[in-house]
């Protein structure tokens, strides 16, 4: 049975319409420009962002979760916009983020390393106990919560990046690759907690795992050199190739409509 | 915040920090007790100059710490947090800043309470050299992480350790030593001095106030400006150094003399006061011996620094070592009775003494001491006492102080007036 998370900010009127809102966004990495000129406007729900290798989704989240600065363009997080003055505690306060590398203190255990990060997140110190114990728990860890880091899986630091970032209970979820190195089970488990997070979060999921976006999202976001190709829903999606259900390229309906708009932008020019 | 600083102080290289500096210290306070038995600045000063070891490691535990968060890989996650940067660096420069202040003064304070505990010497400027040892432990925490967050590569601890033991090592003699916080610890009678522990207090606020700054800095314009009080540290340092070689002068009131109410007069400095009633029974024992001799002393002082003194009627005894009465009062008589055949001259220790000469000594310290000759006394030092104490008690006297004059002039063979 899915529970809501029920808190009072969910009571409260939102003062934005999107918690992400981005107008011909530019964030450069390094000195190339790997957003060029995108537009985005998600709300709650869960979100795939989807596109090959160097498409800039990676670069999208850091700058959306307030690593990097947007190089041009607009951009509001949470009602914030994001210009050089801006006040990001406000928006860092409610934002959850699992980076791709997802670095720990090997010697912390999994509890003390949430909790760190709860603190890190300015979350009181009365509730930082049980604020992380709930996380540990919704990732599935609860067994391991006093292993050393140092001693956990591939996965099971996955999931302990996943606690981290919730363990604020954000009103902003980014997670790029969330799924790498999970098995079957946790993956499936895994999907199930997104499902549960964007009743009242905005979550963004960065991968290159079709089937996880099939599973869990409600519209997808689809990247190719910065821009934006296609954005909607998943049945939008598939609609967009309509060959997409009978077509041989691909094992799914959704890897094949999502190759098909690749190739489909890629001859139009549109995204280079 | 407690809850984050409790995490570092158990994950983070400030446990083991902690327990090196404890263990450490204590070791090398206990090997070195030589240094400072008796005596609460003895144990302070040896104490700061146990950080010629301690130093570097801390400095090497800092720098670790510092690059860990980049090491980990966990700068991007941590910078899209809510808790601003200086905030996210406090808790684990307090730990390491609390380990290794712990780890030096608990280990330093346990000493310091046994000196005061048996009534030792607690003079001599002792809590100005704590607070410098405590001082500079920090100072060494505060650069090794602004040292670690600017270089957070791996051989950056080994590296500045070593880099930091050499530097310590090879300031620690000439004139550099009186900035020096490892420099040599302070000898009996002598204290750290003022103008020294100024200039040296100065040179470690500045490193200090430079490191955490830098450490908790969260710009590369705050990072440069930690340079400003590093600069005034050292300069103030500097210009606040005295002339001369050594960091420490005489303690006057370590060298004031005790004395007992009674007659004949005995009487230690102040920081051996507390051995006086082990010397007192030996001391007049001796001094009765004494009373035979025409003209001989009528009272035991203990003297640092020198053996010699002008006025006859005082018998001299030496700046005493603990040791020396692990052997009983018949040691102390023994002792007291040998600096008798110094009583003028620097004759013995000019020249190598002659086996007469020798011989002599032993026969004078052990006619006072009314005991044997030493053990390790020639053999013709023994032959010459038992034919001294065949004489009547008078011709003994009248020998004694015969061959006592002749040892001032050192004369070659002074057994001749025994014959």
């Amino acid at each position: 049975m899915r529970t809501r998370t029920i808190r009072p900010t969910t009571f409260e009127p939102t003062a934005f319409a999107f918690a992400v809102r981005a107008e011909s966004l530019v964030v450069n990495a390094g000195r190339r420009r790997a957003v060029d000129g995108l537009d985005l406007a998600l709300g709650t729900g869960v979100h795939g962002l989807l596109g090959p290798n160097g498409a800039g989704k990676t670069t999208l989240m850091r700058a959306l979760s307030t690593v990097s600065r947007p190089g041009g363009g607009a951009l509001e997080l949470l009602g914030v916009p994001m210009s050089p003055d801006a006040d990001l505690a406000v928006v860092r306060r409610r934002l959850g983020y699992l980076p791709q590398h997802f670095g720990f203190h090997p010697r912390f255990t999994v509890r003390e390393l949430v909790e760190y990060f709860a603190w890190l997140k300015e979350v009181p110190s009365q509730r930082i106990g049980p604020a992380a114990q709930r996380a540990i728990e919704r990732v599935g860890l609860a067994d391991r919560a006093g292993d050393k880091m140092k001693t956990l899986s591939g996965g099971m630091v996955r999931r302990v990046g996943m606690a981290q970032a919730i363990v604020n209970d954000p009103d902003l979820l980014l997670l790029d690759e969330p799924t790498t190195g999970l098995d079957p089970e946790q993956r499936v488990s895994f999907r199930e907690l997104l499902r549960d997070l964007g009743s009242d979060a905005c979550v963004l999921v960065s991968t290159h795992l079709v089937e996880d976006v099939a599973a869990s999202c409600e519209d997808v976001v689809l990247m190719e050199s910065g821009r934006s190709v296609f954005a909607g829903s998943l049945d939008g999606l598939l609609a967009a190739d309509p060959g997409a259900s009978s077509g041989t390229v691909g094992d799914s309906a959704v890897e094949r409509a999502y190759t098909a708009l690749l190739r489909s932008a890629r001859a139009t020019g549109e995204g280079a | 915040m407690t809850r984050v600083l409790f995490t570092e102080l158990r994950r983070s290289a400030a446990g083991p920090l902690l327990l090196l500096a404890l263990v450490l210290n204590t070791a090398l306070l206990e090997y070195r007790s030589g240094h400072w038995q008796g005596m609460a600045a003895g144990v302070t000063s040896t104490a700061k100059s146990n950080l010629v070891l301690l130093l570097p490691l801390t400095l090497g535990a800092a720098v670790w710490h510092g690059g860990r968060e980049r090491r980990a890989g966990l700068e991007e996650l941590v910078s899209t947090t809510a808790r601003p940067l200086r905030a996210q660096r406090l808790p684990g420069a307090l730990a390491l800043l609390t380990a290794a202040v712990v780890g030096v003064s608990a280990s330093t304070a346990a000493y310091v309470g046994r000196v005061l505990a048996d009534s030792g010497y607690t003079g001599g400027r002792w809590p100005l050299s704590a607070a410098l040892l405590v001082l500079a432990v920090a100072a060494a925490v505060a650069v090794g992480l602004a040292v670690g967050r600017a270089f957070p590569v791996p051989f950056a601890a080994p590296l500045i350790t070593v880099a930091g033991t050499l530097l310590l090592l090879m300031t620690a003699y000439g004139p550099a030593a009186r900035l020096n916080p490892g420099a040599d610890p302070a000898q009996a009678f002598t204290q750290l001095r003022l103008d020294v522990a100024g200039a040296q207090a100065a040179l470690l606020t500045g490193l200090l106030v430079a490191g955490l700054t830098a450490a908790l800095a969260s710009s590369s314009r705050s990072r440069a400006l930690a340079l400003a009080p590093a600069a005034a540290g050292i300069a103030a340092g500097v210009a606040l150094l005295p002339g001369g070689t050594s960091p420490y002068e005489p303690d006057p009131a370590a060298a004031a003399p005790v004395c007992t109410p009674g007659e004949p007069t005995v009487c230690m400095t102040t920081l051996h006061r507390s051995l006086l009633p082990q010397v007192v029974e030996p001391a007049r024992a001796t001094l009765r011996r004494a009373a035979l001799v025409p003209g001989g002393p009528t009272s035991v002082v203990e003297q640092p620094f020198s053996s010699i003194t002008q006025d006859p009627r005082v018998m001299v005894l030496p700046e005493l070592q603990r040791f020396e009465l692990d052997g009983g009062p018949d040691q102390v008589r023994y002792l007291l009775g040998a600096w008798q055949a110094y009583r003028w001259s620097g004759c013995a220790t000019d020249h190598s003494p002659t086996p007469e000469q020798q011989a002599s000594t032993d026969v004078v310290a052990a006619w006072f001491a009314q005991s044997a000759p030493d053990e390790r006394a020639p053999a013709a030092a023994s032959v010459a006492l038992s034919r001294l104490n065949d004489m009547p008690e008078a011709e003994q006297a009248q020998r004694i102080t015969r061959m006592r004059d002749a040892l001032a002039r050192c004369a070659p063979d002074p057994l001749t007036v025994l014959q």
